[in-house]
């Protein structure tokens, strides 16, 4: 499946275009598992194009390594260290019936690897009685949890998440990143998230994006400073009981 | 009261029946019917719910387009190039031209981000060689069954292409049933199938080659009227009564086996084109399954 001791990342150079414009430069970042590492930054920074250049799914220029192997724009290569989920996941239909239980045996099929479908859907908090149901007769949260639970079931040593609980109420939330900071024990996790506070606890290192830059990187300490944070978010950085929040509608 | 999948089961079922009997009655008349239009069943049946599972309703449209020139064109290049046309001859030279046709399209179609101006184009484009292919030919004094193209004759078929029909048909009918999960797969999260390594372009090629069967393969025989119809209507119909991509397909295979078999035997009786039986059985049994709640 794998050959990877140490789950990393390694970026040299990293640009990707679109438009004829550079969407995102990185000159230089290294990432070293396991541990979460959370990509932080308003709408249009760079969050979700930079998880896709790891993925080898954005045509970039560069070098991307993944487990030290060279993975820029080759998906196929990224693939085997590499487990994403996507941002669109609430909003996926399939238009033709197709249930959890299929999507996630498809995914292992694909790829010839065996896993435990059930034990994972029932870890993410999906409801026994939607493991059957047609994927487009399921609520946005649903979703998002059998995406977060199709991600985790390929047992990658690195794991993009890009924004993994956005759709789930505050109950599934806290369940969920149990799971991916469990996770966390084994693989490097990048995470981007809109609501940081709910992986701090267990988080090595926080990006700080904007546009298409990162513009700070360093533990939650270093990074979740109200003048640190203000630099990228404005106005919309407020403190509450002690811990630093941005507000939504960035 | 039947739980879902009782339900379910109880439709497929009444769907057998109904098949069972319109092939029964149309082998009293002709066995060869009866053995095409069981393999015409099985192919649209299948064909609907893989061009469904994939989203590639550009195709549903493109390819019986494709036929229609490659069919409209045919008799032309059989009379220029000397040879006697028939239903074998015809078919074959509608395979030569229009499978290259299909693929292309779809090729061209699916890579282009102005989609719909593509398949717009390729419709003029194929509407007008039919077009003019029938009308030179005619001129020029070759034998080109207008009727046939529009309306299907299925006397054009022989026992072996009933034969070769059926055959597909279930090759197919097995190929959708065992692929259908990996080919929605596909559809719904495209990022993870590149991710995955997998060589997805195979279940490409193979559902574009059993569209392209589908519709230049038979395009004669059922007529360029119906195909867009039995393409899309059994798909439909069964994402209505299916909870699964299995029971879809499934599903879809019934819808269209029924409507072809059932189809057939009525159009027998009153004495009408197949096609016109067979598109209206399809229209009453889509409308059943809208009209039924599923699970």
């Amino acid at each position: 499946m794998n050959n990877c001791r140490k789950p990393s990342i390694n970026i040299n150079n990293l640009r990707v275009a679109a438009g004829g414009a550079t969407i995102l430069s990185v000159e230089k970042a290294s990432l070293q598992g396991p541990g979460i590492v959370q990509l932080l930054g308003p709408n249009g920074a760079g969050k979700t194009t930079l998880l896709r250049a790891i993925a080898g799914l954005a045509p970039a220029t560069g070098s991307v390594e993944v487990c030290g192997v060279v993975v820029t724009g080759n998906p196929e290569a990224a693939g085997r260290f590499v487990a994403y989920m996507p941002q669109d996941a609430p909003s996926k239909t399939s238009g033709f019936p197709v249930t959890p239980r299929e999507l996630l045996n498809a995914a292992l099929r694909l790829r010839g690897e065996e896993g435990n479908v059930e034990s994972i859907l029932e870890a993410v908090g999906l409801d026994k009685e939607y493991w059957d149901t047609p994927l487009d007769g399921l609520s946005g949260g649903s979703r998002q949890k059998v995406f977060l639970a199709r991600t985790l079931l390929l047992r990658r040593p690195v794991i993009l998440l890009d924004e993994p609980f956005s759709a789930l109420d505050p109950q599934s939330r806290l369940r969920a990143a149990e799971i991916v900071a469990r996770e966390a024990e084994s693989a490097l996790i990048v995470v981007s998230s809109h609501d940081p506070e709910l992986l701090m606890d267990h988080t090595r290192l926080i990006v700080l994006l904007s546009g298409g830059r990162i513009v700070e990187a360093g533990t939650p300490s270093e990074v979740m400073r109200l003048e640190v944070l203000e630099r990228v978010y404005g106005g919309l950085v407020v403190e509450l009981g002690g811990h630093l929040h941005i507000r939504e509608g960035h | 009261m039947p739980s879902g999948r009782g339900v379910f089961g109880i439709q497929i079922a009444a769907l057998i029946l109904l098949s069972i009997a319109g092939l029964a009655y149309t082998a009293t008349v002709d066995i060869v019917w009866a053995l095409l239009f069981a393999g015409l069943g099985l192919l649209y049946g299948s064909a609907s719910a893989l061009a469904s599972a994939r989203g590639l309703q550009y195709l549903v449209a493109v390819a019986p387009h494709a036929a229609l020139m490659a069919a409209g064109i045919a008799p032309l290049l059989l009379g220029l190039a000397g040879l006697g046309a028939s239903g074998s001859s015809l078919t074959l030279v509608t395979l030569l031209v229009g499978v290259p046709t299909v693929a292309i399209s779809a090729y061209l179609a699916g890579r282009s981000r102005s989609r719909d101006e593509v398949v717009s184009g390729f419709l003029a484009v194929s509407v007008t060689v039919a077009i003019v292919g029938i009308h030179v030919a005619a001129r020029l004094g070759y034998w080109a069954p207008v009727s046939a193209l529009i309306a299907g004759d299925p006397l054009l078929a022989g026992g072996l292409e009933a034969l070769v029909v059926a055959l597909i048909g279930v090759v197919a009918g097995v190929y959708a049933a065992t692929s259908i999960v990996i080919h929605v797969y596909q559809r719904v999260d495209p990022d993870d199938a590149r991710l995955s390594g997998a060589r997805t372009y195979i279940h490409d090629a193979a559902v574009i080659a059993v569209i392209a069967v589908v519709t230049v393969g038979l395009v004669w025989i059922t007529g360029f009227i119906i195909q867009h119809v039995l393409l899309l209507l059994p798909a439909i119909a069964a994402s209505r009564l299916a909870g699964s991509a299995r029971h879809a397909v499934v599903a879809s295979i019934a819808v269209a086996a029924a409507a072809s078999t059932a189809g057939t035997a009525a159009a027998i009786a009153v004495d009408v084109p197949p096609a016109a039986g067979i598109g209206l059985v399809l229209l009453l049994l889509t409308g059943a399954a809208l009209a039924a709640r599923r699970r």
